[in-house]
């Protein structure tokens, strides 16, 4: 059922009304393309996730996923806890179509224009959305979401604000339909990316300005998704139900949502999945994952996560401030070796500076023929040798002081590390292991000579990271590193337009990297999935991370 | 008995405001910024020393410490027990969610070592130096050395490994589902509970011991009462006081042990609420949980000091 | 029972310990073995065969074999060679912790039952405050609040074991005070910290012993659930607790990672366990239950069964 554009309550056209009565349903069908014909601008489309006939309705998804959040405010939050749980209760802007988790599909906004200089972004809005407590959907809540978003409120703070830098004006066109004027251009992908990334939900005006724009601590705000709170325990479960008002009519497929709390690679998700307790389970283990794969009724998928693990050096430590050993330090890694040693707890994969995976950097078959991504680390760890006397630290460094966050991975980590820098370069660290509360005190006041950990980004595209992890004041930027000629070409790679030339910028990009490191990557987190064959609708395998395809809206269970 | 009485419970209290003050400056101490967690990692990065400062102060942290602790017993006189850092959760939810579950495995394990631990006792107390009486104390003296954690790490590994049983993994309470319920609180329990019951055998065993030297139960002896009935019916009401004590102390091990034994179990109890309010510094959860469990253990204390007093002649009479 | 015929200064230590051993077969074993694995902890970076911290990227996760008898773990480290370390560890932090705590607290319960008075008073309060408090929960909190790290989690645990030695100390301490020789001594002029050193301490000494022997065990018990937990002594030092926690990756760890920590807690805290049961047993033979209450911590309220000791039990207050 296509959601068209009928007369309104209020308003009195009888005789069309009649004459569409009179005609019965098939004619009124049949006669849609004239009424479309006759509003030629603004005809909704239907979202193009369509309800599947053969597909069943009913029953209850139990979903198991990290769901410990710290709070409720999904845009001030970078972590699953909040996203995973609480996505199914929202909608967006425009969304990656689940089905691949790659294409950009409408959602909220039926349809948009990109004015041909790039500087504005029109989105076309659905009529007739509810949020979950009834109130109408309209432009007003967009602009109220998205302006916090952009220049969020004192106190507030939104991972994504980096995203929409050029975002100057959002204006409310009518009530259904608004418009973002940029001041500068950007790539399309890079915007569009933006828009559509699962972070950024659409919430009810009214929320925001009842709680001061601040929603940490508000646990059921309104939203317009396929599903609705019920009822949440802390720690355990968050039961949500159907939403069946929701305006892609004919979804969500299931009844009931159960999200329960497994942390990610714990033996309590991997136990309870192959035990049957959850249908579908998120960011198991290996060893897990690998006993699931063998199951008859259960499949087992991995796909790319937006999480780099890598550790940083203090540059205002004085040999640290040499990109030479710097470059020797990353040398020294065996990066197969550090994948290996995780194997059973996490799994990981090798990359670089840039996502492996993104069409616009080395591809990994380039990559692992570089000096520093090689199974043989003799070369490598000969060249490192090399800078380190070139530098004048022949002799190795003694007593850098080794910042370790509270987790099995980089417990695990740390000491290899720790191994490999001795025997590559006789570096000598102490590991000094610390919760994780503490080792952000540490990073941020600069207590320590390296330190470990991982950081998430939105996008895949370069401009995204490229700002928050390596810009000058970049916010994960713990090593202090700046490089002018990398900045000033990033700048230019974020206004490039033209694909080819930006590809190739990227790659020269990286070059600076790999010659200046401003952080040392371990290696890059793969996701893997494992869900029994009675859940329909999902094919994680093309995924981009975890943070953008958590909808269920058009998830099935084949059997009750 | 009274006055004696009135001076426990005076006591009693008084510990209880010690214990309070020093949580909370303990507490205070905390290295560690609780905003990490709140904020998140990325929210944490971006934060201005100004913004730094507003959530401080809505936290109710940035006021000097005595007004900090005053507020603090304020509120909890008047019932409001505080809420998390995070998700405005209050503790009292918390408590009322997760301490039946806790509660459920103190008792268990109490009555386990009972169970176990008495007879066992006096078993050994009848017939010393027997093989039976070699047996209980070996098995009570490896049921002390074993880590409890650890026999919980075990438990879990084996029904997992053999079985492929997982235990639930939400709570449910007993009066939802007894039988879900019993398999999260059983682990536990019987771990905590054989710990306490070697305890409960080593002490009966040698209180028994020592009252059945004793002349009146030599006099009833003589008397020509058989050994059972000397045992039950004199000694071992004698013995059972300071095995009543000991069972109040023993709350202490328990109370602590679950913590690790909750964590080994994967149980979702208060302990462990402990254990991830302690690293994510989620201070007045902290605070008020250990709070609560000073004080469960002060009033089981002072329940014990009043079955003294009712038992024993001496003070009841006085 | 003292060796009858013998007075008991003539007895030489070898047969005194002969002696022993005869008696409590069971708590001489446990001591031979307690010993043994404090010899082993001193002796660790000679008889491990590997270093505890050295990985092994060519053998991670290998089952026990014949080059590494208890297995490697996720880098490689050799499993034995990290229980021997581990043993240094975690009994030098149970020592410390004991010996401070218990020493600490005999001297204040020494001070409390000879100076009496408000000092008394308030230190009886002070110690009741602290016993209110679970072992584990106090060590845990404190020793995330000063800090984690070995001196760190040695302060925590001397801390729970205060209460212990005060309340048995000044007991022994009263009870020396109001015999008849001491109170000839005190009006002979002889300073307080005179009579102390004359009278009271040797007194303290069997008690002092059988309350450190008894909490050795516990203290090792608690410095392992720290590790568990991830509050106690950080990694990567290889201690007992922290070795059962790293063992936990992924659905099922592997069985040498777990059993090898555990056992070697449980031997070591059931050898220590049975030679204080020897101590104790030998030291004062007509311990009474309100004695060992006190020694364990139940005895802190009401009067206890009839005392057969000269220490009063310490609730009178």
């Amino acid at each position: 059922m296509s959601d068209q554009p009928v007369p309104g309550p209020g308003t009195d056209h009888l005789s069309r009304r009649t004459f569409l009565r009179a005609a019965g349903v098939t004619g009124a069908a049949a006669l849609s393309p004239a009424v479309l014909r006759r509003r030629a601008e603004a005809q909704e489309t239907p979202s193009p996730i369509r309800p599947d006939p053969a597909a069943k309705r009913g029953g209850t998804l139990r979903y198991g996923i990290l769901s410990a959040a710290a709070h409720f405010d999904v845009h001030q939050s970078g972590t699953v806890a909040n996203i995973g749980p609480q996505s199914p209760m929202y909608d967006l802007l425009i969304r990656r179509d689940p089905r691949n988790g790659q294409t950009i599909i409408p959602d909220l906004a039926w349809k948009w224009d990109i004015s041909p200089d790039g500087k504005k972004y029109t989105f076309y809005l659905r009529k007739g959305v509810k949020f979950h407590d009834g109130a109408d959907f309209t432009a007003e809540d967009v602009k109220a979401t998205y302006e916090r978003i952009v220049r969020p409120p004192k106190g507030v703070v939104i991972p994504r604000s980096s995203l929409f830098t050029t975002v100057g004006d959002i204006v409310v066109l009518d009530p259904y339909r608004i418009e973002f004027r940029l001041t500068e251009a950007r790539p399309k992908a890079f915007m569009l990316g933006s828009f559509a990334s699962g972070w950024n939900i659409i919430v009810r005006k009214k929320s925001l300005d009842d709680n001061q724009g601040n929603l940490r601590q508000v646990m059921n705000y309104p939203g317009t998704g396929p599903f609705k709170h019920v009822s949440r325990q802390d720690k355990e479960v968050w039961v949500m139900e159907r939403n069946t008002n929701y305006w892609n009519k004919g979804l969500p497929y299931v009844d009931k949502l159960e999200i329960y709390n497994l942390p990610p690679f714990s033996p309590e998700l991997g136990s309870s999945f192959l035990a049957g307790k959850i249908d579908y389970g998120r960011l198991l283990d290996p060893v897990s994952w690998r006993k699931a794969k063998q199951m008859p009724n259960v499949t087992a998928a991995a796909f790319n996560q937006s999480v780099i693990q890598a550790f940083w050096m203090n540059m205002k430590r004085k040999p640290l401030a040499d990109p030479r050993v710097r470059r020797a330090i990353h040398l020294a890694m065996d990066r197969p070796t550090l994948v290996e040693v995780v194997k059973d707890t996490a799994p990981m994969q090798i990359g670089g500076f840039v996502y492996p995976f993104h069409e616009m950097s080395t591809p990994k078959e380039e990559l692992v023929k570089r000096l520093g991504y090689q199974t043989d680390i003799k070369p490598a760890v000969q060249e490192a040798r090399r800078l380190m006397q070139e530098a004048g630290y022949g002799q190795g460094i003694k007593g850098l002081d080794f910042v370790v966050r509270d987790i099995q991975t980089f417990k695990l980590w740390a000491v290899a590390i720790q191994a490999m820098l001795k025997e590559g370069i006789n570096i000598e660290c102490n590991l000094r292991t610390v919760q994780t509360s503490v080792w952000f005190d540490e990073a941020a006041a600069g207590n320590f000579d390296l330190a470990i950990s991982a950081i998430v980004s939105s996008l895949m595209d370069p401009s995204d990271y490229f700002s928050a992890w390596y810009g000058a004041n970049g916010p994960q930027n713990y090593s202090g590193w700046n490089n002018e000629q990398f900045q000033a070409l990033a700048k230019q790679i974020e206004r490039e337009l033209d694909d080819t030339k930006r590809k190739a910028m990227v790659r020269k990009a990286e070059d600076i990297l790999e010659q200046d490191p401003p952080l040392i990557p371990i290696s890059y987190e793969q996701i893997y999935d494992a869900y029994y064959n009675k859940v329909k609708g999902q094919n994680p395998s093309t995924f981009f991370g975890i943070y953008d395809v958590c909808r269920w809206d058009n998830v099935w269970l084949a059997q009750s | 008995m009274r006055k004696y009485l009135a001076r426990r419970a005076l006591f009693a209290l008084g510990t209880l405001v010690g214990v309070s003050l020093i949580i909370f400056v303990v507490l205070r101490v905390l290295p560690g910024d609780p905003l990490v967690a709140i904020l998140g990692v990325e929210g944490h990065a971006r934060m201005t020393p100004a913004d730094r400062v507003r959530i401080m102060h809505d936290l109710g942290l940035s006021d000097p410490l005595p007004v900090q602790y005053v507020h603090w017993l304020r509120d909890i006189a008047t019932g409001k027990l505080g809420k998390s850092f995070f998700r405005g959760d209050t503790v009292a939810d918390l408590i009322l969610h997760r301490g039946p579950i806790s509660a459920e495995i103190g008792f268990l394990a109490l009555v386990v070592s009972w169970l176990v631990g008495l007879p066992v006792g006096i078993v050994s107390a009848i017939k010393p130096n027997s093989w039976a009486d070699n047996l209980a104390r070996s098995a009570a003296i490896l049921f002390i050395a074993i880590p409890g954690f650890w026999l919980g790490m075990l438990i879990v590994l084996g029904l997992l490994f053999w079985f492929g049983y997982k235990s639930p993994i939400i709570i449910v309470h007993f009066w939802q589902s007894p039988w879900e319920n019993l398999q999260i609180v059983i682990g536990p329990a019987i771990v905590l509970g054989l710990a306490q019951g070697a305890y409960i055998a080593r002490m009966s065993r040698s209180c028994l011991l020592e009252v059945i030297r004793e002349d009146y139960v030599r006099t009833a002896r003589a008397k020509g009462a058989q050994e059972r009935h000397v045992v039950l019916g004199h000694a071992l009401p004698n013995a059972l006081l300071p095995v009543i004590t000991i069972s109040g102390v023993l709350l202490g091990f328990v109370l602590g042990g679950s913590v690790a034994v909750e964590q080994a179990f994967g149980v979702p109890g208060l302990g462990r609420s402990l254990v991830t309010a302690l690293i994510e510094r989620d201070i007045i959860v902290v605070q008020n949980l250990v709070l609560l469990y000073a004080a469960i253990f002060v009033v089981v204390n002072f329940a014990v000091d009043l079955s003294y007093a009712w038992l024993d002649p001496r003070i009841r009479y006085a | 029972m003292p060796d009858p015929g013998r007075a008991p200064e003539e007895r030489s230590l070898l047969s005194e310990l002969a002696a022993f051993a005869r008696r409590n077969t069971l708590s001489a074993v446990g001591g031979i073995v307690g010993l043994l694995i404090v010899a082993m902890a001193v002796t660790a970076p000679w008889i491990a065969p590997q270093d505890p911290l050295k990985t092994n990227f060519r053998r991670m996760n290998k089952p026990p074999d014949t080059q590494s008898l208890f297995g490697t773990d996720q880098v490689g480290r050799d499993t034995l060679s990290r229980v021997i370390h581990g043993a240094r560890t975690s009994l030098f932090v149970a020592f410390a912790s004991v010996l401070m705590g218990t020493t600490v607290g005999s001297l204040w319960g020494v001070a409390c039952g000879y100076l009496g008075g408000r000092f008394d008073l308030a230190s009886q309060r002070v110690m009741e405050i602290l016993q209110a408090f679970p072992d584990l929960i106090l060590a845990m909190a404190i020793s995330v609040a000063i800090g984690t790290g070995l001196p760190a989690v040695i302060i925590a645990i001397a801390i729970t074991r205060l209460p212990f030695g005060g309340r048995v100390i000044r007991s022994v301490a009263i009870s020396v005070r109001e015999m008849s020789y001491v109170e000839a001594g005190r009006a002979s002029g002889a300073s307080a910290l005179r009579i102390m050193r004359l009278h009271v301490l040797p007194q303290c000494v069997a008690p002092y012993l059988v309350l450190a022997t008894t909490h050795l065990g516990v203290a090792i018990v608690i410095e392992a659930a720290l590790g568990f937990l991830g509050v106690g002594v950080p990694p990567p030092t290889a201690t007992w607790g922290n070795m059962l926690a790293d063992s936990i990756t992924g659905l099922v760890p592997q069985w040498w990672l777990v059993l090898f920590p555990g056992l070697a807690i449980t031997v070591t805290v059931l050898a220590f366990n049975l030679l204080g049961d020897g101590i104790r047993d030998t030291l004062d033979p007509r311990l009474s239950p309100g004695f060992l209450r006190l020694v364990t911590g139940a005895g802190r309220s009401a009067p206890a069964a009839p005392p057969l000791t000269a220490a009063r039990p310490g609730a009178a207050s």
